[in-house]
């Protein structure tokens, strides 16, 4: 169980290559948690099982594509993001309606004390203000703790764009959590 | 303006951020297996385009094969007729000259300048 662990992305995309889904199925569990956590904040939670197997699949599809010059979940992580940009892009009228029905749905869970729930809910509210540009570099970087150099690769963009809006994000936020009397 | 101007208030944002960070809702019970299932209908792109690629493989060698009997086939054609060609001519040619010659022989035996 722990060589199958280890087995490297190479190795199972080898494998998938050759028909193995279960390899395919390892590449799912070890990514899956990472596209969930990126595509949530940009997407709500309402498609978002739609949306990680939209990810998933897509990323069979294409994996004969994949030329292994960048890391497999740069790939995949640039999957995620066209997969969100389409899904906004289809939902544009409804965007503001989804995002409530998000924050709805976070409040009706049971879960952390007060304070956290206070402070989950103004994160949130801060990130909804934020486009998508900036909260996926956003989300990359502080959450995902991706370096910035992969965050260019995986958005198409330059290092120093990376920097920029890295910069207005936390901007952003930092400003929004102030006026909701909070000092992180 | 620096773009860091405290990097360690920064650093304190990034700990919120984690600490606070909105959290997805676990995936449908189902989920995996229905990826996989999909994934199992579905062969990657490239394999799909290998197929395609063979169909076109076959229909390029095909029409190239069936030019290239037609080809051979006017070749033949021309050639049979070459040869019917040039055995008429011979055949024409023999006895337009044999009928010549006969006459070239014969002519002053028909010719009777005094009416005999």
């Amino acid at each position: 169980m722990q060589a199958a662990k280890d087995t490297s992305d190479g190795e199972l995309i080898r494998r998938c290559l050759e028909g193995d889904h279960q390899s395919f199925r390892q590449l799912y569990r070890k990514y899956q948690q990472s596209v969930r956590n990126i595509l949530y904040p940009l997407c709500g939670a309402d498609l978002l099982d739609d949306l990680v197997q939209e990810v998933f699949v897509r990323a069979w599809k294409g994996l004969p594509r994949f030329r292994g010059s960048a890391r497999f979940s740069t790939w995949l992580y640039r999957i995620c993001w066209n997969v969100a940009a389409d899904q906004r892009r289809r939902c544009a009228r409804q965007r503001s309606q989804t995002q409530n029905l998000a924050l709805k749905s976070d409040v009706a869970e049971p879960g952390p004390d007060l304070m956290q729930l206070h402070y989950q809910q103004a994160l949130q509210r801060g990130m909804a203000q934020l486009s998508p540009e900036h909260s996926i570099v956003l989300i990359l970087h502080d959450l995902e703790d991706l370096p910035q150099k992969e965050i260019a690769q995986i958005l198409g963009i330059p290092v120093g764009t990376v920097k920029s809006r890295l910069f207005h994000a936390r901007a952003i936020i930092r400003q929004h959590l102030l006026q909701e009397g909070i000092t992180p | 303006m620096s773009k860091h101007p405290n990097p360690s208030a920064d650093e304190r944002l990034r700990h919120f951020f984690r600490q606070h960070r909105p959290l997805p809702p676990p995936a449908a019970s189902g989920l995996e297996e229905q990826i996989l299932r999909v994934v199992a209908t579905h062969p990657p792109h490239d394999r799909a385009r290998r197929s395609w690629r063979w169909v076109g493989f076959s229909l390029l060698a095909g029409a190239l094969l069936g030019w290239i009997g037609y080809q051979r086939w006017q070749l033949q054609v021309a050639a049979q007729e070459t040869e019917a060609l040039e055995s008429f001519l011979v055949s024409t040619w023999g006895s337009l000259l044999s009928r010549e010659s006969t006459e070239a022989e014969t002519w002053w035996i028909e010719f009777d300048p005094e009416g005999s």
